[in-house]
């Protein structure tokens, strides 16, 4: 078994969802998740909010951000457990974020031996 | 709410679920006096509940073993409030009460803890009220918790039984809500609330039985009969002043005509051919005394049968000392005072030589009489029981 992260990119834009459209939508991400953890693959992860800083340079300048586009923005992330990578992109299949128009980068964690 | 929290958290952590219970109250002793009590006040309690459930969760969820099941969930934002929300959801809570029944009549635990865990967690009694409804103190109480709660910890998770362990363990949940209701109907003569509560949650709890498909079954229905037969005679049976007032000399029309309907409407879903409890069978013998329009009119034969019946399965001297009475009652003193030399067993109980006595009274035989009333003196406390006693005696004085 291998650990896994998926990073949540775009999706519903939150500030223009209705309560009852926020609602629904996290409902089916509890409904997703209750799965994988049924399964016993879920380790775990967090929601982001959308704003935050940036710093960046050897100056470390700091600006307000991500402002790239929302398709772009990493909205979360969750560490899974799987055999493979196959299994691992098969398990962020079910993810709710698809319906909406965002994707799930799936991407192994790396063991750093020395 | 404790049930549905310790689903939540986990029986590891019912202190915790008790805790949280806790200080939602604080929070409404506080809050209410100045703003007023809230339009709907259970849904307040459950919307602070689940708010403290969640801050605590928010801040130390990685240090608590959670269960294997909503670990990963309550230590996530993604799902941590969703997660909490729908644990705590009113819709749940009736069968988590249920989880918890059988959890607290867990065989592992002594009936005393099991009755005293369950006044604690489904019925929501102090450890002061637990003490007065048992008549003992807070101390004992508190050891007996402490206890039950060690045991509790090592079940893991909340589960109802398997479909095979089903009826024993529904056994043990049945003995527990009798004993709690029994300690409410022995005394209720106190007409001390803490009592009247312990009748009322043994009948809610039986219910919450009975609301459940799989645990609805005829034996359920049985012991329903039998507490709300007795719980329709309570009213007549106690005079203005608390005093015992005998089956025979009950005001008839104090019965309330509704409940004996429910209970004769549950006792024909029980099942009298039912030998693993002897509910069905005591509840019938209550059937008959509760249908029958006065004393002279109880159909003794049936009565008799019902107890022979009875002594087979359970063949207890209190039993046929019941058995002995209904022979007295159908057949005359004598055959009754001629049952009663057969009884083994009961030479300290008072009600064995109450009865010799009373029967004797009415063969004449006074002197005989007043020794047995004398007896039963020896062997109770119960101050109500005693100025019975003492009635008939002085009766026997004067006459």
């Amino acid at each position: 078994m291998s650990k896994y992260m998926f990073l949540f990119r775009g999706g519903v834009n939150n500030q223009e969802a209705s309560p009852e459209q926020m609602q629904a939508s996290m409902m089916k991400w509890k409904v997703w998740m209750e799965t994988l953890t049924a399964k016993g693959k879920m380790l775990g992860g967090e929601p982001l909010e959308g704003g935050g800083r940036v710093l960046s340079g050897k100056d470390k300048k700091v600006t307000d951000g991500p402002f790239a586009e929302s398709k772009e923005v990493v909205g979360g992330y969750l560490i899974v457990e799987a055999g493979d990578l196959n299994e691992a992109a098969e398990l962020s299949t079910g993810c709710p974020i698809f319906e909406v128009g965002g994707s799930v980068e799936v991407r192994p964690l790396m063991s750093m031996s020395m | 709410m404790v049930a549905a929290l310790t689903r939540l958290f986990g029986p590891r952590y019912l202190e915790l679920a008790e805790d949280v219970v806790q200080e939602t109250l604080l929070k409404a002793l506080k809050d209410w006096p100045f703003r007023g009590v809230p339009d709907q006040p259970a849904a307040w309690l459950h919307r602070v509940a689940r708010n403290l459930a969640i801050d605590h969760l928010r801040r130390h969820a990685r240090g608590l073993e959670l269960l294997k099941e909503n670990a990963a969930l309550l230590r996530s934002e993604w799902t941590l409030s969703l997660t909490v929300n729908s644990t705590l959801d009113e819709a749940t809570i009736n069968d988590d009460q249920l989880r918890m029944m059988f959890a607290c009549c867990h065989p592992t635990l002594p009936a005393e803890q099991q009755v005293a865990l369950a006044l604690k967690t489904l019925c929501g009694f102090g450890v002061p009220e637990i003490a007065r409804a048992f008549l003992t103190n807070e101390e004992t109480i508190n050891k007996r918790l402490y206890r039950a709660r060690e045991a509790f910890r090592k079940l893991g998770r909340l589960d109802l039984p398997a479909h095979n362990d089903l009826p024993a363990r529904l056994g043990q949940v049945l003995s527990t809500i009798y004993l709690l209701f029994n300690e409410g109907y022995k005394a209720a003569r106190h007409r001390d609330l803490v009592r009247e509560d312990l009748i009322e949650e043994a009948l809610r709890l039986c219910r919450l039985l009975l609301d459940n498909p799989s645990t609805a079954l005829p034996n359920v229905h049985a012991l329903m009969a039998l507490m709300v037969y007795h719980a329709a005679r309570s009213d007549a049976r106690v005079d203005t002043h608390g005093e015992i007032i005998l089956l025979q000399d009950q005001d008839r029309s104090l019965w309330d005509r509704e409940l004996i309907a429910l209970a004769n409407h549950h006792l024909d879903q029980a099942s009298l051919s039912d030998r693993s409890t002897s509910y069905p069978l005591e509840a019938a013998i209550a059937a008959s005394h509760a249908n029958a329009p006065t004393y002279a009119d109880t159909d003794w034969t049936g009565i008799i049968r019902l107890y022979d019946e009875l002594f087979r399965r359970n063949p207890s001297p209190i039993v046929a000392l019941n058995r002995a009475i209904a022979f007295a009652e159908r057949d005359g003193a004598d055959r009754g005072l001629q049952a009663l030399t057969l009884i083994t067993g009961l030479e300290e109980h008072h009600l064995f030589h109450a009865v010799r006595g009373e029967l004797m009274i009415r063969t004449g035989d006074h002197a005989g009489a007043h020794l047995a009333l004398e007896q039963a003196l020896l062997f109770t406390d119960s101050p109500a029981e005693r100025h019975l006693l003492e009635q008939k005696l002085a009766r026997l004085t004067k006459g």
